[in-house]
Order: C-alpha cells, then structure tokens, then sequence
C-alpha cells in the first residue's frame, strides 16, 4: 500500500494541478502531523512564543515567513525552501528542530518535499478531517482517546508497534515444542533462538544455580551447610525443592521489597527543604515486606496501595498500606500552598502511572503526550482522581505483626536529646529576656513582657535579639529546630501511618505536622481543570476523574461517554482507579508487573523499560512470551510466587553465562537480547552489605521494624547539611552491633544523607524511581571497599569468625574461601594466599593501631543568616556514652589483622561481588 | 602524565611478575572499550576547558550587590503592593520596600557598578573581567528546589548536575583526579549532594566533594596502621585472585573495568593528597586569597584549591558558599557574607589571569534566586531584609568566553523583575555549555524513555553571554 501511495504522487509530480488531491491528501496525513509534532510548539500555537516570528499552522505564515524576511516555502520548489533546508540538517547554521533527537524522519522529509513540488496545497479543516479519517495506506492508526487539546493530536496515527502495550491481552498459544511438556517460557526462547539459528547455552553447574537463586530470591549468599546440602541432593526435584526452600524464607520478602521499595521511592524522610522524618514510614516497608512473603494476589496489592483506606476503613494495615501514596519527596516550606499541592498531586498521578501502568504520565502535565496516545486531558482526570486526597500521619494500631522491639529504649534517647535542645533554649530566651530587662531599665520604662511588644513601633522595644551575640543568635535557632525535630521524632513510638484521607484541600503551614482536621467541610468537592502549561494558576476546561481513555479498558460498566469516568464524589475515586488498574483485562498493569518480575531476575525485562511501556521505551525483545506469562499470571490469581517458579524452573534461567560459541554469540547478538546465555550481574549495594554481614557471622537476621542506624562513615555522619534555619543532627548509630547490622533494607533511609557505602556502590537516590540498578564501577568504589572503617570492621568480624570455626593457618584460609566462595582454594591459591598472609603479619607486628574514641560531643559550624557569619554550637552524641562497636583493629592482635586483610581482599574480588 | 607501566615499574619488587602480567592484560582489554571519562573533543569550537561554578547558597540580595536600585531607596518603608500572579512566597501581612543598605558605585574602565562593600572585586584589573548579567530568571521560590534547578536543570532534584553534563561531554584532562570536584564552605547546601548527583548518568560522573577537613574525599586513604606498601601488596594479591576469576568467565567484560579501577583509586591516593597541600603555594599567593584572615580562610583556601584542581586537568569545580538567605539583618549579613567572599574571588580572577588560565576557565558566580524588593515586618520590627524572588537575579561571570567588562540585561527599576535580556536559567545553562564547546541539543542521554538535556526542553543561546 504505502508503495502505491508513494507511486501514485511521483507518478502525479509533472502536472501540479493534478497532483493536488494526493499532494492535499499527503499533506493532511503526513506533512502536517510531522509539522504539528516537531515545529508547532515553537512556531505558531502558542502565540506568546512564536519563535523567530516564524507562524507554522497556517499556509499564509509559511509563505510569509519569519523575522529573517525569507519565506517558508517556495511552492513548487521544495529544493529552495527554508523549511526544507532547516529539517534536512545540511546547512549548520539552520537545523530544525533544535534538538537533534527531534530530527524528522526521512520519510517525514520526503513528505514535505513531495508536498511543496506539488504546490504545497493546503485543503480547507473539513477536506483535512475527511483525509485524516481515510483508512490508513501505511498501517498508521488512529487511537480513540478522551481527546488531546488540539485535533491534530486527537487525530494523528501511530504506528502499531508502538502500541503494543495498549493492545488487549491475549494469550498466545505456546510453541509447539512446549505441547511436549516443557516449560512454556522454553518453547517461546527456543522458537525465536531457533529461528536465528542460536543454540542456547548450557545448563550452570548446580552451584552457579544455587547462587543465582539464592541472591535472586533472598539477596543473601548460601551457607556452605545449604551449598552441600543442595550439592548432595541428586533427586529429580532438588531444584525445585530448593525454589520452594528460598521462596518460603522470610528474607524473600524483604529482596522483593527492595525492589518494589525502588520503584515507589522509599525513604524514611521527605525531603525537601526540611527533610523532615517520616517517622513511620517503616510500617509501609514491612508491610511490602510481609505482602511479598505472604504471596499476597498482585490485584490485591494493588488496591491496598492506592485505595486501602476506602477498602476496609476500619483496618489500620489498610491505612498501612496507603503509605505508597506518601512515597515521593515533598515539602511545602516557602512554597505557595495551590502550588505546593500541586507538586504533591503531580507527583502522585506521575508515580501511579509508572509504578502500576509502566507509563510516566509527567510527559502529558503541559502538553498531549509527544509520543504515546495519551492526552493532557487524562493527565489531569487521573490527577482528579487523587484530588480529594490529602495527606497526613493517621491513628493505625500496631498489628501483631508488626516488630515493636527497643521502643522504650529507643524513646529514652529521643526524650533525653529532646531535652539537651530544651535547656539550651530556654536559657537563651531567659537571657534574652533579661537584655529586655535591663534595655527598659536603663530607659527608666517599665518593662513589657515579650509577648505584648510585637504590636509596639520600633522604637519603644528593644531591638530584635538585643542582647545576643550573633553566635547566640545562631545557637537559639539551632536549639529550637533541635527541639521540635526531636519532639516530632518522638512519633517513631506512636501508633501513627504516614496515609491519606479523602477531605479538602488542607496544608498545614511548614507541614511539620499533618493531621486529618478535626472538622471538615461535608460539601467540599474537588474542582479539576486541565492547567494550561502545567500552570496551577491557568485553570482552563473543566474535566471529571477518569483512566487512561487509550487503554481501552472501561472503568465502569455504564454505557457511552461516562465509561473512562471514576466517580466524582469525595470518596471512591481511588477505590475505582484501583479496580481499573487492577482489572484483569487491563493491558498496562497486567504486562507491567510480570516484565518486572521477569527483569529482576534476568537483569532486563522483556520490554527494558519497566518503567516505560511507550513509544520511547524500548520494544519487548519476546512479546508473545510477554503475553503469555501475563495472560497466565492473571489466571492463576496474580501469584508472584507462582510466577518466580515458572521462571526459575525454565531452562532458560538455568543456563550458563559462558556461550559454547561466545564469539560468534558476540557478533549475532551483542546485546544477548535473545537471552542465549545468562547475564551476570554485580550485586546490589544492599546485597554486598548483607553478603559480608553474613559471612562474616555478624548479620542480625531479625525482621521489620523500626529502623536500623548502622555505623556509617564518621566524617559523613557529623557532616552538617542545611536545613530552614540550621543544620539536620548528626547521624547516630545504634548502641549495639546487633541492632546496627540489621539488613540494608531496614537501615535508615535519608534522602538528604545517604549511607555513602551504599550510595558509592550505586543504591539510587530515592527522589526518583529506579527501575534498574546501574552497576558501573567507579573508582571511589574501590576506595571504600578497601579503605572504609565498615570494610574493615567487617573484615576483623570475618577473621575472628575463621579463628573460632578452625585452627591452623591454612584451614583457616579454606574456610574464608567456602564461606565467601563456597568452594575450597585450589593449591596455587592456598599457596599465595599463605604467603600474603605471612607478610601481612610482618606488617602488622611493626604497626600496632592507635586506638580512635567515637565523640561524644562534637562542634559543628554553620554560618549564620541573621549576622552572615559563621558560628559553632556544641552537638550531643550520647549514643557513644554506651557504646558497644564492633570490634576495632586494636581489640585484636597482628595475627587477626593479618587474617583480616586476607577477608577484604576476598571481600572486594570479583568473585564475590558477581552472581553468575 | 605517567603511564601505568612506568608507574608499575616504580614499585618494585612490591609486585609479583603473575599479577603484573595479568594487570597488563586487563589494560589492553580495558583499552579496547572507551573510557568513559576519557577526554573527548568538543562537540564545537570551545572557548572554555573547565569551569569554576561558585553557589552563593540562599539567594543573594542582586539589589544589594550588582544591581543597583535607588528608587528602592526613595521608597523605602512605604508599602508594596505585590502582583497576584507573580510567583512569591505567601505573605499575609502587609509589606514594605526596603532600600539597600548599601552605597554603589562605577568601578573599573568599564564602569560596571557594584556595591561598596566590595573592594577587591572592584579593582580595575578585576572588575574590568567581569560580566554582570541581570536579565535571568529562575522558577522556583523554594531553596532546594531552585537549588537543584541551578545545578541541574530540573526543580525535582533527580537530574544530573551541571559539571555531570560536563564531565559527561568532555571527559577528564586527568584520570588521577575525579573530574568535577565539589566544595562546600562549611555545611551541604539544602537539597544535599542531590545537587551535584549525577543523575541518571553513569556513576562516572559524579560529583566528588573534597572535603575541607579530615580525609579530603571519603575513604581516600587506608587506616593509619596500615602502610601503602601494604596496600600496593594487597591489590597484587586481588589482582591475582580476579584473574583467575577472570579466566573462568570469558565473555563478562565488566570485570576487567572493575579491576581499573583498583588502579585508578590508588592513583587517586597519592594525587589527591599533592593537590590539597597547598605548602607549594607563595605566602603572596595564600595571602592574596584571604588565608591568612579569619573571615575569608575557608572560601579562600576553596577558590585556591579550585585553580589548582583546574590547573591540574579537573573540568569542572564547584564552591557552595553558604549563608545568603536574608530574610533580617540584610546588612550585617551580606557585609559579612560580602567580605568572605569578595578577597578569594577576586584573588582566583587575578590568578588565573596571571597564569594564563582567564581565557580557558569559565567563572560562574550565582545564588538559586534573586530577593524581593519589599518584606514584610518580622520579629515584630520593621522589615530590614528580603524575600525570595525567583524573577530576577544576578549573575557574575568572568574568563571563559565571556565579555569581560559587560552589563547584560537589566531589571525594573525596584529590581523586581527582569526586564531587559530576559531569559529563564535554561538559557544560560546551554550558554555555559556553549562556552565549553558543548551544544546542549546534542548533549543528550536516552533515560526513561526519552533523551534527556540539561536544558530540560531545549533552549536558546544568549548572544549577549558569548565574547
């Protein structure tokens, strides 16, 4: 088709007035769409930005041309005109659009040339409409949504490739081969590997598979009594047995937390100007935690997140569960409220759709999507969907469940730190005061209390900090943020949810504290309008909660135009939304959470955006096998677990990483997107930490609650960072290595402050979601595995353990090497390893380590805004009062120390960093 | 620069033969893939090789120090009346103008004003370098927002810093050294190291704080009981444990880039440490820079180290000078603030004037936003500082390309907003990323779906920026 439609224009060329019907038609089908998509924004919609003075949207303003004086086009010329010459890029100094990427397509520029040899006729709105509306030549189609702003978009055709993930689900019938009982998830790799004349690589050996599963299900290594357990172990259904093993621990719910914790953004605190603590935000973690673990039906999950307070009011996890809601980074300090709401609610609508859809719809805030069927007007019907909901710390009982160790002892510290900044303060003011005092004594006035002077002209009060030095200055203001980011820290102990309610717009000032109001309004409705530009203050069309209209997927059951429609009453927007995003038919979500799944444990999805389900992301490398496992998720009731047997029992997870014919491999498919060998990965940042904790016998494999404060770099730790007015208190570790050597996932998470062991070994920074770890090694990286104090400590930890579980030397090196490798050292390896062992003890004997205290009481300096100078203040760190640490380098002898250099080095090896 | 071998070789008998073997292998593997920081050529013709971004964090007052308003004067303390649509923080009480404290005054040949508390910046041979561009706009009101849109294009704080676009366009002049190099005066600026992340770039480059104190970058150095020596003899043992690692696993590429690294991060140990003595510079020199005064120690030894990591191959550096929020007290602040900064800058133009460097180094002076002409009365007094105003502030540049000597732009005459060479802070990202030879259209990174620029959405060079 698209050749004969080609075929009949150039065929017309010679004689342009015959030519004009094809060359109008092209023009309405191609040239104007490209026009539209690439030049218009710029040139002509927007009359406040007509760029160059360049109007595009009509013929008259191409003939005219910009503000250079030279026209647009020539018609009948298209080799001497301007638009031509600006969006085949030849001339350097006129390329258009500006952004590379941008670029036209050749064809969209042979369009455009063809259209203005043939006259650059330009039809009438109505002959565009009946053109447009012609069934497609060249396979284009038209997606029916709720309508883009301007009928170029609501028109335009897409290629269908670039629908995929719009497409209903259907399942596909397997391959045959799978009809002979293998795995169908085989039969769909082999069919494509087959037809590229790829063999698939071999089976790993059982404990490169022992390995793969135990970090992909748990993120911990095996012991090496699990190693030979599962070595021993020839029955047919070991390895099943062994998937059944894993994904019955309870740390298979805390490695598949992680990964749904990246993607949602957890952090314990929000952010922001203040970075104030979301003092329960753990609760929302172990409940992923537990929801994985219980296997908990996906559909479920979802509704919980979005819509547990609607589903079951009275149930405080539900409310639990709404902490998905309260994820993202927000503040509202200095920020006008309508736009300080706005960042929220732009936040939310932007995360749902990325989180449960794999769609970001931040694209659709200012404009129709650029790329996928989605208009600006579904952005803000999903964003009216969330707009009665508000955000706040709710009353929700402790489960039983729920891990409510050290509370007491954990309140003790937060009161006692809450009271050194109580004191201070109070003495400050007292001595303020008392400059008042004498400021009126010595005017022989009469005194004036404080709170009575703030009305009073300037003149008859002392100034504003008379008496105070601007050290002092600094030293209250210091003080009274200490004393409220304590006293709100105190909330870590109380039976609250960071959650949501359906109310009206509320925003306390500096949002230190929100709660539900004790009154509100029963009438208030939300008032939603699309923003023109994204602008909160250009409230334009009136529009109704609603889905994603190109989805093709109701969500109700009412007939006509209402069936994209959620309802408008206060409650049971979200409960709807959920009931959409969790349909069984819906095409987003459905594909969205099997890619993930599947990517977690092959390291890229089968579409490798699972973030990114449009056009832009990338196309699914196996869409049929996509399908199929989706389609099969949803009919065996949403289990996730189900779904990791299925993976993991495929021949396809059980091969090697090593290709019999890598070389070749290398060449037909470089980026082994045909997965005919298995991809390696470096562990997580999470996944090292944990790995050395447990090897080196220290991991404390408790489960939930409150967070843990490891130990993490000192000078990173006492770094002062800027809050409103002062700087955050320093970062104290827990008392006692067992409450500090938890899990990474229950360590601490604070947007401003990253553990750096863990930021330097790439644990991305929560502000965004993450849908794939980046692994690249970077040099700091082998700085802090080799130098940093928690390397170290863990490495003595490592030594001491050998010491204990053998005797001599060499046994001693044998056990490091099973336990880190889970194999012995081969000779060679025994022999340098004595022989760097030896050495190091040479070493270590001349050198005996200097004892380093922990602070009790730091000084920390900032500068000052009253004054603009610096000044310091005294912080308290009375954890370090009654401390127990790990053990240190000089608790131990060079013998030990020797010993441990050996553990670092198997710490930072490749081997142990590598699952294979 | 010292090649690998060489280096090798200079330790000895430190190193068994296998290992060094094996080290040489991973090089010639390592070679054969791009480094990522190696340095490329830029895109365009370049006026700048590295940049030196200075962040005076707080947003100072452009009214109070090169953009002089003496009709603020005249209308001091009578009421404002603030525009509703003018994007401003929500004030309830009634405001007022507030003039500055300060006097102005034409400096140099070519007349550029300034405030008096300025004395080194003003020196002919000093402020005849600048350029003062006035006509910028930023969006946010909010500190960490307009932080992180400052240093890196985007208010939500995800994004890659502004020397991460940089270090990712140009590479680095010097593997021993990270390449974009961030320091704070004292505290992290609000937002955190959000603002010199990189983003959704690769880790190569990110921004590394040196520090002022203790270990100049984290974990640089081993513990103290133990020696290089030691830790040379260990990387040998690690190197021979990863290559017969290695030997296993053929087809894994990554793991000859990891073992590099090793390389590299020693490197750094030894580098790192000649950089930050600064017992190689003249007394004159750390004098000029204001060491040896209380006020101006710690932003002068920032400006000094910056020529030197300049000096020494880093493209880009960043200072976070902290403290500029006037809210009160606007003229004991910004006389303090002023003072701390205005010997060390003017003292870093001067030297790299004298080496030659002014040309090739862009210097960038900046708060996130610009402050309100008017205040409301708080504490009970009336009003003496400022708000946040997002619609106007100042930018001083010098060297790099830039029109030394210049007034760019202009604001209304209450300095409220800007009215003249207007442009939002896009523009001016992509004009510095002009000046080093990098044009921000084809500076890109497929993220999420779609190729990402620091621009954000594309932007428009400022001509009037560019020499």
């Amino acid at each position: 088709m698209t050749r004969l439609l080609g075929l009949a224009i150039v065929c017309a060329l010679p004689a342009a007035a015959a030519a004009e019907p094809d060359a109008a038609r092209l023009f309405a089908r191609e040239v104007r769409p490209a026009l539209a998509a690439k030049c218009f924004a710029c040139h002509g919609q927007d009359p406040a930005l007509t760029l160059g003075g360049l109007d595009l949207t009509t013929r008259e303003g191409l003939l005219r041309g910009g503000k250079s004086g030279r026209p647009g086009i020539a018609p009948g010329d298209a080799a001497a005109s301007a638009v031509v010459e600006a969006v085949s890029r030849d001339n350097p100094k006129l390329q258009m659009p500006p952004k590379e990427n941008d670029r036209l397509t050749e064809r969209q520029i042979q369009s455009i040339r063809r259209w203005i040899d043939a006259g650059a006729p330009w039809p009438d709105d109505e002959t565009l409409e009946r053109y447009r509306n012609e069934p497609a030549a060249d396979g284009g189609v038209r997606v029916a949504t709720s309508g883009g702003l301007a009928d170029d978009w609501t028109n335009r055709r897409y290629k269908p490739e670039d629908l995929w993930a719009f497409q209903p689900l259907r399942r596909p019938v397997a391959p045959a081969s799978a009809q002979a009982g293998g795995n169908p998830i085989d039969a769909f790799h082999r069919a494509k590997l087959d037809a590229a004349g790829i063999a698939p690589a071999e089976r790993a050996d059982k404990l490169t598979l022992l390995r793969r599963a135990s970090y992909g299900l748990t993120g911990l290594p095996p012991t090496p009594a699990e190693a030979r357990a599962f070595l021993e172990d020839d029955s047919p259904g070991a390895w099943e047995a062994l998937i059944d093993r894993l994904l019955a621990s309870p740390h298979y719910g805390e490695q598949w937390g992680r990964h749904w914790l990246d993607v949602v953004r957890y952090a314990d605190t929000a952010g922001n100007s203040n970075d104030y603590e979301r003092s329960n935000a753990w609760r929302y973690r172990d409940y992923v935690i537990r929801s994985f673990n219980d296997d908990k039906p996906y559909d479920r999950f979802v509704f919980e997140q979005l819509a547990g307070d609607e589903l079951e009011p009275g149930n405080p996890e539900m409310l639990v569960a709404t902490g998905f809601l309260r994820m993202g980074p927000w503040g509202s300090a200095m920020l006008p409220k309508k736009i300080a709401r706005q960042a929220y609610l732009d936040d939310v609508v932007h995360s749902v759709g990325q989180t449960f859809l794999s769609m970001p719809l931040r694209c659709a805030k200012c404009h129709d999507h650029k790329f996928d069927p989605i208009p600006t007007r579904d952005y803000y019907r999903f964003y009216a969907a969330f707009a009665a909901t508000q955000i706040a710390e709710r009353p929700a009982a402790f489960l039983p469940r729920e891990n409510l160790a050290r509370f007491e002892s954990g309140r003790r510290r937060v009161e006692k730190l809450k009271n050194f900044a109580t004191e201070r303060k109070t003495a400050l003011d007292a001595m303020l005061e008392e400059a008042a005092r004498r400021w009126y004594a010595e005017r022989g006035k009469p005194y004036v209390p404080a709170a009575e002077r703030s009305k009073l002209p300037d003149a008859e009060k002392p100034p504003r900090h008379y008496g105070f030095t601007h050290v002092e200055e600094g030293r209250r203001k210091v003080r009274a943020q200490d004393e409220w980011i304590w006293t709100r820290r105190l909330e870590r102990y109380e039976p609250l949810a960071q959650s949501v309610f359906n109310g009206p717009d509320y925003i306390p000032p500096n949002g230190r504290k929100l709660r539900m109001p004790q009154r509100m309004d029963p009438e208030w409705r939300p008032q939603s309008a699309i923003f023109a530009g994204g602008s909160v203050h250009a409230p334009t069309e009136p529009v109704t909660p609603g889905v994603l209209s190109a989805a093709g997927l109701p969500s109700n059951d009412e007939p006509g135009g209402a069936s994209y429609a959620l309802p408008a009453g206060l409650d049971g927007r979200r409960l709807q939304l959920a009931r959409w995003i969790a349909d069984p038919r819906n095409p987003l979500s459905t594909r969205s959470i099997v890619n993930r799944v599947w990517a977690y444990h092959f390291g890229r999805g089968l579409a490798a955006n699972p973030n990114n389900f449009g056009a832009s992301g990338a196309k699914p490398t196996h869409p049929q096998l996509l399908d199929w496992l989706a389609a099969d998720f949803v009919a065996r009731g949403w289990s996730i677990k189900r779904l990791h047997r299925l993976i993991m029992t495929s021949d396809l997870y059980r091969q090697s990483t090593e290709h019999a014919r890598a070389e070749r491999l290398r060449e037909q498919d470089p980026d082994n997107a045909l997965l005919a060998r298995f991809e390696p990965r470096r562990l997580a940042a999470e996944e090292i930490r944990d790995s050395m904790l447990a090897v080196s016998g220290e991991l404390n494999r408790e489960l939930g609650g409150l967070p843990a404060m490891p130990e993490i770099n000192m000078e990173a730790a006492l770094q002062p960072r800027m809050i409103q007015f002062s700087i955050a208190p320093a970062h104290q570790p827990s008392p006692t290595p067992e409450e500090r050597n938890r899990r990474s996932i229950y360590t601490y998470r604070v947007r401003g402050q990253a553990d750096p062991f863990l930021e330097v070994l790439n644990q991305p920074n929560p502000n965004e979601s993450c849908e794939r770890r980046d692994a690249a090694a970077v040099s700091p990286q082998a700085l802090t595995m080799m130098n940093s104090d928690a390397a170290t400590d863990r490495s003595i930890a490592f030594a001491l353990r050998l010491e204990r579980e053998a005797a001599a030397l060499p046994a001693r090196i044998a056990r490091a090497f099973l336990l880190a490798y889970l194999r012995e050292p081969d000779a060679g390896e025994l022999r340098a390893m004595l022989d760097y062992v030896r050495e190091m003890q040479a070493h270590h004997r001349a050198r005996e380590p200097e004892p380093v205290p922990y602070p009790t009481r730091v000084k920390r300096s900032l500068v000052e805004e009253f004054s603009g100078k610096p000044f310091d203040y005294e912080e308290w760190l009375p954890v370090f009062e009654d401390y127990r640490p790990d053990v240190k380098a000089w608790r131990v002898g060079p013998g030990t120390r020797a010993l441990a250099d050996l553990c670092l080095l198997l710490f930072n090896s490749n081997e142990f960093v590598y699952v294979y | 620069m010292t090649t690998r071998r060489e280096l090798l070789y200079g330790l000895g008998a430190s190193l068994g033969a296998p290992a060094f073997t094996a080290l040489l292998a991973d090089e010639a593997r390592a070679a054969a893939r791009p480094a990522p920081l190696a340095p490329k050529k830029p895109m365009l013709e370049a006026k700048a090789k590295a940049c030196i971004f200075i962040v005076l964090e707080g947003g100072p007052g452009h009214m109070d120090t090169f953009d002089p308003k003496p009709k603020l004067n005249e209308f001091h303390l009578t009421e404002s009346v603030r525009d509703p649509n003018q994007v401003l923080v929500e004030v309830k009480q009634k405001t007022y103008y507030v003039g500055s404290p300060f006097g102005f005054r034409k400096t140099g040949k070519s007349g550029l004003e300034m405030c008096d508390r300025f004395i080194h910046l003003a020196a002919a041979e000093v402020a005849d370098e600048l350029c003062i561009y006035r006509g910028c706009q930023a969006q946010s009101v909010n500190h960490p927002d307009a932080l992180y849109h400052l240093n890196t294009g985007s208010v939500l704080g995800g994004d890659p810093g502004v020397g991460s676009w940089v270090t990712y366009g140009l590479g680095t002049l010097n593997r021993n050294l990270p390449g974009y190099v961030v320091m704070t005066e004292l505290a992290y600026p609000q937002g955190g190291a959000g603002n010199w992340s990189n983003g959704f770039l690769p880790a190569h480059y990110q921004g590394t704080t040196l520090r002022a104190s203790g270990s100049p970058i984290l974990d640089l150095e081993p513990p103290k009981w133990k020696t290089r020596e030691q830790q040379r003899r260990g990387l040998d043992a690690l190197a021979e444990l990863n290559r017969k690692h290695a030997a296993k696993h053929p087809s894994h590429d990554e793991l000859a880039a990891r073992m590099e690294n090793y390389e590299l991060a020693f490197r750094m140990q030894s580098e790192v440490p000649d950089i930050i003595d600064l017992g190689a510079e003249s007394e004159k020199t750390k004098t000029a820079y204001g060491l040896d005064e209380q006020e101006t120690r710690a932003f002068g030894r920032q400006c000094l180290l910056a020529r030197r990591l300049v000096e020494k191959g880093v493209r880009f550096v960043q200072i976070f000078s902290g403290g500029w929020d006037s809210h009160d007290f606007l003229e004991r602040n910004h006389s303090a603030r002023i003072k701390s900064v205005d010997k060390p800058i003017a003292a870093l133009i001067r030297d790299l004037k004298a080496r030659g460097m002014l040309d090739e180094t862009l210097v960038v002076c900046s708060g996130e936003f610009g402050r309100t002409p008017d205040n409301n009365r708080r504490g009970g007094v009336n009003p003496n500082g400022r708000g946040h105003n997002a619609d106007a502030m100042v930018v001083v540049m010098a060297g790099g390309g830039t029109p030394a000597g210049a007034a760019v732009g202009a604001t209304d005459e209450t300095g409220n907003r800007a009215v003249e060479v207007v442009h939002p802070l896009r523009d001016l990202h992509v004009t510095w990323l002009r000046l080093l030879g990098l044009d921000d259209n084809k500076l890109t990174y497929f993220h999420g779906g779609r190729f990402k620029q620091l621009s954000q959405v594309g932007g428009q060079l400022i001509p009037e920026l560019i020499a």
